[in-house]
């Protein structure tokens, strides 16, 4: 099943307080397979409930498909069942790594080069062939710049180019890496290949000093973020859309406030493309 | 540095080893030590948080510096190679196995695989669920369901608070259970007990009858009491939830 319309990600923490969600909240949910694979027990009970009631996202964590580590096919198989199982289309990952001689559980920045691109479009059409899907890559926020010749977009345009790939723009790391690096997000956006580009994650970050921002998903998303997302659904047509938000809310009727702009500005948006 | 590598690997082996270790050498120009320092906070204290979630009771048992240095100690030093998050646990079990810090107690290891046991029962997947069994007989033939688990430690780790702090070793047998309504508990058993659910475990055609003369006989033990005290402690099972037909 495609997605349609915005979503919301789904947490091991939050599990008994989003049973309270409806398929008028929120048209799609997210989770990344690494917690729920191999999980049975009362967690394993929960998360078919919510399976059964609505279409699902997978966002990976721990495929490092930058990584000079060896890609771990057994890993990639069972990604496949799981996404077989639950009927699950929609595989995403990050371009970036989270190993190096051995896995370390987040993202670190791939230094961007012509040779490393290559390594990463080689990856991804392997992890193509197992999963029978599009992979689908996100662009990650970073603190560094390990460039070595190119640029992020640069980058990611190569290993689209290059794998065949999709990608999930995240608007929000769109604007995060554009303050720490100095760069133009709307140049970023707009130069981007429309039918690349599967789904959009919104976030919220943290101000860690006037130029430098970390992408925390604790926060509601910002006034310039929203702008981006506008400005993503102008460029590229109103795609589904994803609120990321990990923890720092009180009730779960928070996130569907934010939720709900979601689809205000993918109202808009839609009735601008019919007027024009 | 090996520079047959691609400059990129190069790059990832500096950059992974100073977010490991902070206090290595990072020959990278131009980082900013306040970035560099973001994801190596961002990255100790994801590490952190796992091992402090899943063993909350061995955390509790030292000084937050000697946790830092044994978390930190594990972070430079294991090989993780899970990629699933729930899993890291077992990744420091396995480091803690061969740890050598003063302040790491003779029990370190085994209590945080009770830790773990329990955490483990929670989440895993069987293929059975817990049902009650009831007026269990001699002639009924009978296994032990796989969402029951049963563990020996050399300690009685499952007493062991910041009020319990075991000095001499203690053999302990426990069963992990998971019940009806998905909710986890134990029981600790003693040694005979141990080995008749074991017995049951990898049973598959014996009825309890003979199961319970084979080890009245392998122990040398009265097979009167062995068959009677036997039985009443199989239908306590039953009753638990812990067995199912074979």
């Amino acid at each position: 099943m495609t997605l349609k319309g915005s979503g919301l990600g789904l947490r091991r923490e939050m599990l008994t307080h989003m049973t309270v969600l409806t398929p008028d909240d929120v048209d799609f949910l997210e989770v990344a397979p690494e917690n729920w694979i191999g999980v049975g027990g009362r967690l394993g009970k929960a998360f078919r409930q919510f399976t059964e009631r609505f279409p699902f996202a997978c966002h990976g964590l721990s495929l490092s498909i930058g990584s000079s580590d060896k890609l771990d096919i057994e890993f990639i198989k069972s990604v496949k069942k799981f996404l077989d199982i639950h009927q699950i289309q929609t595989y995403s990952e990050h371009l970036s790594y989270c190993s190096h001689n051995g896995h370390m559980y987040d993202l670190m920045p791939i230094p961007f080069s012509l040779e490393a691109a290559m390594h990463v479009a080689n990856r991804t059409r392997l992890v193509q062939d197992i999963i029978e899907r599009p992979l689908i890559l996100e662009n990650v926020s970073t603190y560094v710049m390990l460039g070595d010749g190119m640029t992020e977009l640069e980058f990611m345009k190569e290993v689209l180019q290059q794998s065949g790939c999709k990608m999930l723009l995240d608007v929000n790391n769109v604007y995060v890496n554009a303050i720490n690096h100095k760069f133009d997000p709307v140049q970023y956006i707009t130069s981007l290949p429309s039918t690349s580009i599967e789904y959009i994650h919104v976030a919220g970050h943290f101000d860690e000093a006037k130029d430098l921002l970390v992408d925390t998903h604790g926060a509601d998303v910002k006034p310039q973020v929203w702008e981006l997302l506008k400005l993503a659904y102008e460029s590229h047509g109103v795609l589904p859309t994803l609120l990321e938000r990990d923890f720092n809310f009180f009730e779960v009727a928070d996130l569907i406030t934010e939720v709900d702009q979601i689809k205000h500005y993918q109202r808009e948006a839609s009735n601008g493309h019919q007027l024009a | 540095m090996d520079t047959s590598l691609p400059k990129f690997t190069q790059i990832q082996q500096q950059f992974s080893d100073s977010l490991r270790n902070p206090s290595s050498i990072l020959s990278i120009n131009d980082i900013e030590p306040r970035r560099l320092k973001i994801y190596q906070d961002l990255f100790f204290n994801n590490v952190m948080s796992f091992a402090s979630s899943a063993f909350p009771v061995l955390k509790e048992l030292m000084s937050q510096n000697q946790w830092d240095e044994l978390v930190r100690d594990f972070f430079i030093g294991h090989k993780c190679e899970t990629p699933y998050f729930l899993e890291i646990s077992e990744e420091f079990i396995s480091y803690l196995e061969y740890a050598k810090f003063d302040f790491l107690p003779a029990f370190a290891y085994q209590l945080a695989h009770w830790e773990w046991m329990e955490l483990y029962a929670d989440v895993a997947e069987t293929d059975d669920v817990s049902e009650t069994i009831d007026n269990l007989d001699l002639t009924d033939v009978i296994t032990t369901n796989d969402c029951t688990w049963n563990v020996a430690y050399d300690f009685s780790v499952h007493k062991i608070s910041t009020e319990y702090i075991p000095i001499d070793t203690q053999t302990t047998f426990l069963i992990v259970h998971r019940d009806d309504d998905l909710s986890v508990g134990f029981i600790e058993i003693n040694p005979l007990s141990m080995l008749l659910f074991e017995q049951l475990k990898s049973n598959i055609t014996d009825s309890l009858g003979t199961l319970l003369h084979d080890i009245a006989e392998q122990q040398n033990m009265d097979s009167h009491f062995v068959v009677s005290g036997g039985l009443e402690i199989i239908r306590q099972w039953g009753r638990l939830g812990l067995l199912k037909p074979s």
